[in-house]
């Protein structure tokens, strides 16, 4: 603001380096939780990927040694590195493909509440009036159903599945986003850069692209990073409740769910997954955060 | 200076007050209150005012950036009110607006280039050589250098983003631009050279403004013409020389005599304003003003003074001057 007395210098000086390109260092100095969230959350997108390259073994198929001779899993040993469960599967492996289901579930989960939110985020936050109304109305139905209710409902008229996990928590996800996004957009299409747009001459749509959606993404980009975490967690409670995964399919939640009974004999059952997850969630929540203090500049550094 | 560019008629702006679970309304806020103006081609007219006394108001609704709740505004020979939304979109490259806040009027995602390109590209005008061509001898009639295109707003001062605004206003070649407060944000040393700049832009350009502003000082060194605002209505319109020589209405009066006069020895006589502005939700009955007048009669608190030309050129709305 205090450089509007320099103003008789018209132009500073041209060639000078405007963006200072930070070293990697001083970044992962200043934002610590973006680099670590970020290389938490590359490292289990790695492990997906190369599930099929990094697991020794079939997940789902009992393995001839995979049990001692009375029957009880194997602890973790030089072969079988998480040990086995109560099928005589291979822990490790299980968990690797179990990253997948995670990971899947919670990126395209978090996409469908994406696309569905922003769409009637924008549309409520920028036209405003009954429109406003009537989805705002609507997403205050969404926020008060009770997530469990629905998830037993849609499973009791369809097959448990991945698919429908998906569903569920798309179509559960996307009220908070509209909001986040109806919020953002509506103090946004006051400031007088859109007003100018306006009288310019833009169309809505035009608009909405290119002067409002650019100044929204940032707390988007943000909240999705962190729905995603939550999404996966979500998937853990349906798929350990049954309603999600189904075995011998391998997901974090129905490990545990199968594990839980063998806890005192078997532990290495629950610890696998429950620290996969863990991770993954903490991984997700830090990078969200670190995003927020590096991206938006309100929270102050 | 006769043929007139753009003619406001009975413009009236009400904002709903709405209360209630069911958001009934229970009243308005008259923002603009029947306000009728022309302006001619090439003058510079000013409108003055108090805060929210609906001069913003009334620029964004001539432009139908709001829309107006009635009256008429014709531009040109086109009824800007009765337009649709389309050709209203075409039409928006004869009348421009430059807004009071230099922080908050450039997307601060762009660069000032592409910010500048934008409003070309959305009527389809030139190719994008040309475009470019435009952007840097505008930057430049603006008083910036052209390499300015490439950088972001948030490099700027206040200032150069006013200068920059006013670039944005001009390319597309527009006849009418309403400055809203284009200096009230800005510093006095600067304000100055943006006045200037606005002046040999007029001339070059044979621009005709509407100049909205709170201070009178800037107003009138720019502006031909002078109407005053009070509450949602004119109150006084005089050529800039006559208001200021001879005031007729006594709020004109009242706000001519704050301005500071820098002589020390000149005395004069300071008509101070009793009370607050009246809540435009609530204006007082018959003259909006004669809660404050020093010169009220009985007649004003109950009838609406009619708005008149007195002297050639000369409106006012008082019953001193019926």
């Amino acid at each position: 603001m205090n450089n509007a007395v320099l103003e008789p210098s018209l132009s500073p000086a041209a060639g000078t380096a405007v963006k200072r390109r930070m070293s990697f260092w001083r970044f992962a100095r200043r934002y610590p939780s973006v680099v670590v969230g970020g290389l938490i959350v590359l490292i289990m997108v790695l492990i997906a990927l190369f599930a099929p390259v990094l697991a020794h073994y079939d997940p789902t198929r009992p393995l001839s040694d995979g049990l001692s001779q009375m029957g009880a899993p194997l602890p973790p040993n030089h072969k079988y590195w998480l040990g086995t469960d109560t099928e005589g599967r291979d822990v490790f492996s299980r968990v690797l493909y179990g990253a997948r289901v995670s990971l899947e579930v919670g990126f395209f989960a978090g996409l469908i509440s994406l696309f569905i939110g922003a769409l009637l985020g924008i549309i409520s936050g920028y036209f405003g009036g009954w429109v406003d109304m009537v989805i705002m109305r609507l997403t205050d139905m969404v926020l008060a159903f009770p997530f469990l209710l629905f998830v037993v409902a849609l499973v009791a008229v369809m097959k448990p599945s991945v698919t429908n996990v998906f569903i569920a928590i798309g179509v559960f996800g996307w009220a908070q986003m509209a909001r986040i996004i109806r919020g953002q957009v509506l103090a946004v299409k006051e400031l007088e850069y859109v007003q100018a747009a306006r009288s310019l001459g833009a169309s809505a749509w035009n608009i909405i692209f290119k002067e409002v959606l650019p100044n929204v993404i940032t707390p988007v980009v943000i909240y999705l990073t962190l729905a995603i975490g939550q999404n996966i967690l979500l998937e853990a409670s349906l798929s350990f409740l049954g309603f999600g995964v189904q075995p011998p399919e391998p997901s974090w939640g129905n490990m545990i769910q199968e594990g839980m009974a063998y806890f005192q004999l078997a532990p290495w059952l629950i610890y696998a997954p429950g620290l996969m997850l863990l991770i993954t969630t903490i991984g997700f929540n830090l990078l969200g955060d670190g995003l927020r203090d590096w991206l938006d500049p309100k929270v102050g550094r | 200076m006769s043929d007139a560019l753009l003619t406001v008629s009975n413009l009236k702006k009400y904002f709903p007050i709405r209360k209630g679970v069911l958001r009934r309304t229970v009243g308005h806020v008259k923002a603009v209150d029947d306000v009728s103006f022309t302006v001619q081609k090439g003058e510079t007219l000013g409108i003055v005012g108090e805060s929210g006394c609906g001069k913003s108001t009334m620029g964004r609704s001539i432009l139908r950036l709001i829309e107006p709740t009635g009256g008429e505004v014709k531009f040109e020979n086109t009824n800007l009110t009765k337009l649709s939304k389309g050709s209203l979109r075409t039409l928006r490259q004869k009348m421009q607006i430059v807004f009071q806040d230099p922080y908050a009027s450039l997307n601060p995602k762009f660069k000032i280039g592409t910010i500048l390109e934008r409003p070309m590209q959305i009527h389809g005008l030139y190719t994008p050589a040309e475009r470019r061509k435009r952007v840097a001898s505008l930057l430049e009639r603006c008083g910036l250098d052209p390499s300015a295109a490439e950088k972001y707003p948030n490099e700027f001062s206040g200032g150069q983003r006013q200068r920059i605004g006013i670039a944005r206003a001009l390319t597309l070649n527009p006849s009418l631009i309403v400055l809203d407060e284009p200096v009230s944000a800005l510093d006095v040393s600067v304000q100055s050279q943006i006045i200037n700049l606005l002046e040999d832009l007029q001339e070059a350009f044979s621009l005709t403004y509407l100049f909205i502003a709170h201070d009178l000082s800037v107003v009138r060194h720019i502006s031909d013409r002078i109407a005053v605002m009070y509450l949602g209505q004119t109150m006084e319109l005089a050529e800039s020389l006559e208001l200021f020589e001879a005031p007729l209405h006594p709020y004109t009066q009242a706000l001519l005599s704050a301005i500071p006069v820098p002589d020390p020895d000149v005395k004069r006589e300071r008509i101070l304003l009793r009370g607050d502005l009246p809540s435009p939700a609530n204006p007082p009955a018959g003259c909006p003003f004669h809660t404050r007048c020093k010169d009220a009669k009985d007649i004003c608190k109950t009838k609406k003074p009619v708005w008149k030309e007195v002297r050639p050129g000369h409106h006012v709305a008082c019953h001193l001057y019926s």
